[in-house]
């Protein structure tokens, strides 16, 4: 099956270099579009006519960072892959990139693990080695998405729990696991976990416990 | 010179061109010296100016009375008269050579071909009655009466013998003439640059703040319309508002149009929505918490625009980076505030709301990179009355004056707009 596939970098050369070898290494890959604007892969990759399977960003761009460019998609939407590639050393991206919703990272050199990590994320999955922790797009989409409606409430004066996070507080209170958990919200146990650290962060809780008791001091389940 | 009307008149458009009132001091204090040596002259019995030398020299003051009103028309007469007074035999007050030479420094002011000529005619002239061409260059103090047979006492205090110092005093008021000259049509064209500056930028005021308010009342009215629903209070309120901040940047606009300043300075219009385009702070000396002052301010102005284009319903994201170290010249600020402005009220005006936009701001040490994306819409003959169309070409000048790019592409329903300002070099003051 195709995996129509965007990609974005400022510099010209490698963008058609780029092209054409992605184009190469799977007969499945089809490259989509090219752009040299972040700005525009952006908007593309939200635009249901032109939206590509994986978006493939270089993460250092002159007009914005890839790591925004990854994060202004995936707060909209889990349909598109999002692999990072840069000629840098991979760990200065790693953290930042997962944060903002990527499923991988590889090198411009790594022709064989950047195939890899497009056909996962066309998928919606992860690329992950022992040092990453990349979320499935999905899970992404759900963190980012709370994350910013969370903000939008704290812009809006105060420091409120998000629907996520108030719910899987409620579900640790009722004895659920955090598997469970997971399960019953439909996505990873590591954005469970995430859930969690930002209300406590927000709570300003010492533990999962003084969490609930705050919780159900406020009446917020 | 043809017609002779045509030529009074060019010389009445030069006299009201030249006519000052230093000048007419000089004019008049020279007649008064003539007209003093000649009464002097004409009581002392050992004087050589006879009756008709008076009367030259009281004609040659009336000249000078004419040339402190007129200065060309006058000029050119009084040297006339000198050179006449030279052909002929009789003696000149002293006045008389210092009012040529001033006539040929205003000729030469007036046209410098005319005052080569004069200066010429007026060397010639004296040549011709010092008896051919001498090269005594000898200066002595006068004693006031005596008229050497080969010299001439100016002002009875300085004797000159001879025709070369005379004609290189000539040549002097020639250059001088010149060079007032030009120093005059210099000082012209930058008042002329300067009114011009204040003419555009009172223009460009008017389009990016007193347009775009009046274009966003507009749009909301058009979309209340097209609703069919009752307005409620806050909508009236937020209409109030922006009606209310266009009537502010008008009258912005018309003291700025009042006033004189040069460009960028006091006349500048000052607005909150160019909050990055602050107070003029010299770039190399703009500390860093000025710069964050300017990025939260630029934030806060793209915030501002973000909710009314999503009271459109427009969906939209802005990215504004700010990378360590990045600064932003005056003139950066003031160009950024006005240019997000625009690009904000032209997706409100041209852009269809349902395919969103996507803005990038990326400030770094480099420069300013700005980039915009959204879906245009085809433009109905109702969207002419919401712009002219000539916003971003005036900020495409603007940013290629300061070594940047603008670029705009449009295809496949895709309009994108990407800018690239560099950071400001060290004395560049091209705005």
């Amino acid at each position: 099956m195709a995996i129509r596939i965007g990609l974005v970098d400022n510099d010209p050369y490698a963008l058609k270099m780029l092209g054409m070898m992605i184009a190469r290494l799977d007969p499945d890959f089809q490259v989509a579009w090219t752009t040299e604007l972040g700005a525009v892969a952006v908007s593309r990759c939200l635009s249901p006519a032109k939206r590509p399977d994986v978006l493939v960003t270089d993460m250092s761009m002159r007009d914005v960072s890839g790591t925004d460019v990854c994060r202004a998609i995936r707060v909209k939407t889990p349909a598109v892959g999002l692999v990072g590639i840069t000629s840098y050393a991979i760990g200065a991206f790693r953290d930042e990139a997962a944060r903002c919703g990527a499923q991988a990272i590889v090198g411009k050199t790594d022709l064989a693990g950047l195939a890899e990590a497009i056909r996962r994320a066309a998928q919606g999955l992860a690329t992950n080695d022992e040092t990453s922790a990349f979320l499935d797009a999905a899970d992404a989409h759900v963190l980012l998405e709370d994350a910013a409606l969370a903000g939008a409430e704290d812009a809006r004066g105060g420091r409120a729990l998000s629907a996520k996070e108030r719910e899987t507080l409620r579900r640790y209170a009722e004895g659920d696991t955090t598997r469970q958990i997971a399960a019953a919200m439909g996505v990873g146990v590591p954005t469970v976990a995430t859930f969690e650290r930002r209300a406590l962060a927000k709570l300003g809780a010492k533990s999962r416990a003084h969490a609930i008791s705050i919780c159900v001091r406020r009446h917020e389940f | 010179m043809g017609n002779p009307r045509m030529f009074i008149r060019r010389i009445r458009r030069a006299d009201e061109e030249t006519r000052n009132a230093w000048l007419l001091i000089v004019c008049l204090l020279v007649g008064l010296t003539c007209a003093v040596e000649a009464m002097t002259r004409a009581t002392d019995a050992d004087s050589s100016m006879g009756p008709m030398g008076i009367l030259v020299a009281f004609a040659f003051t009336g000249l000078t009375v004419v040339a402190a009103f007129r200065p060309v028309g006058g000029g050119l007469l009084m040297l006339l008269g000198w050179v006449a007074a030279c052909a002929s035999s009789v003696t000149m007050p002293s006045g008389m050579m210092l009012g040529a030479m001033i006539a040929v420094g205003v000729l030469a002011y007036a046209h410098r071909g005319l005052g080569v000529m004069a200066a010429l005619a007026a060397t010639g002239a004296w040549m011709f009655a010092r008896g051919g061409w001498t090269t005594d260059w000898s200066v002595r103090p006068g004693d006031g009466h005596t008229i050497l047979s080969a010299g001439h006492t100016i002002l009875g205090a300085v004797t000159l013998n001879g025709v070369l110092p005379v004609a290189i005093l000539f040549l002097c008021f020639l250059l001088g003439g010149v060079a007032v000259r030009w120093g005059h049509d210099r000082d012209r064209a930058e008042a002329e640059l300067t009114l011009r500056r204040n003419r555009e930028r009172a223009a460009q005021d008017i389009h990016d703040y007193v347009s775009n308010d009046l274009a966003y009342v507009i749009l909301r009215l058009d979309k209340d319309i097209a609703d069919g629903g009752p307005v409620g209070a806050g909508e009236l309120h937020e209409l109030r508002e922006a009606a209310a901040k266009a009537l502010g940047h008008t009258h912005e606009v018309i003291a700025l149009l009042e006033r004189d300043d040069g460009p960028g300075g006091a006349g500048a219009i000052k607005t909150a929505d160019a909050a990055v385009a602050v107070e003029p702070i010299e770039s190399a000396e703009l500390p860093e918490s000025t710069d964050q002052a300017a990025i939260d301010g630029l934030r806060d102005q793209c915030a501002r625009y973000e909710r009314r284009l999503a009271s459109l319903g427009f969906d939209g994201q802005t990215i504004i980076t700010a990378q360590p170290g990045a600064r932003l010249s005056t003139a950066v600020r003031e160009l950024l505030g006005g240019l997000v402005e625009e690009l904000y009220t032209n997706i409100g005006k041209h852009a269809d709301p349902s395919g969103g936009y996507v803005l990038t701001i990326r400030l770094s040490r480099a420069g300013v990179d700005i980039a915009l994306v959204d879906a245009p819409i085809a433009r109905a003959a109702s969207d002419m009355e919401l712009s002219t169309g000539t916003g971003l070409g005036r900020y495409r000048a603007r940013i290629e004056r300061m070594g940047g790019t603008l670029q705009v592409r449009e295809a496949d329903g895709e309009w994108s707009l990407a800018v690239g300002i560099p950071s400001e070099r060290e004395g560049d003051n091209s705005q």
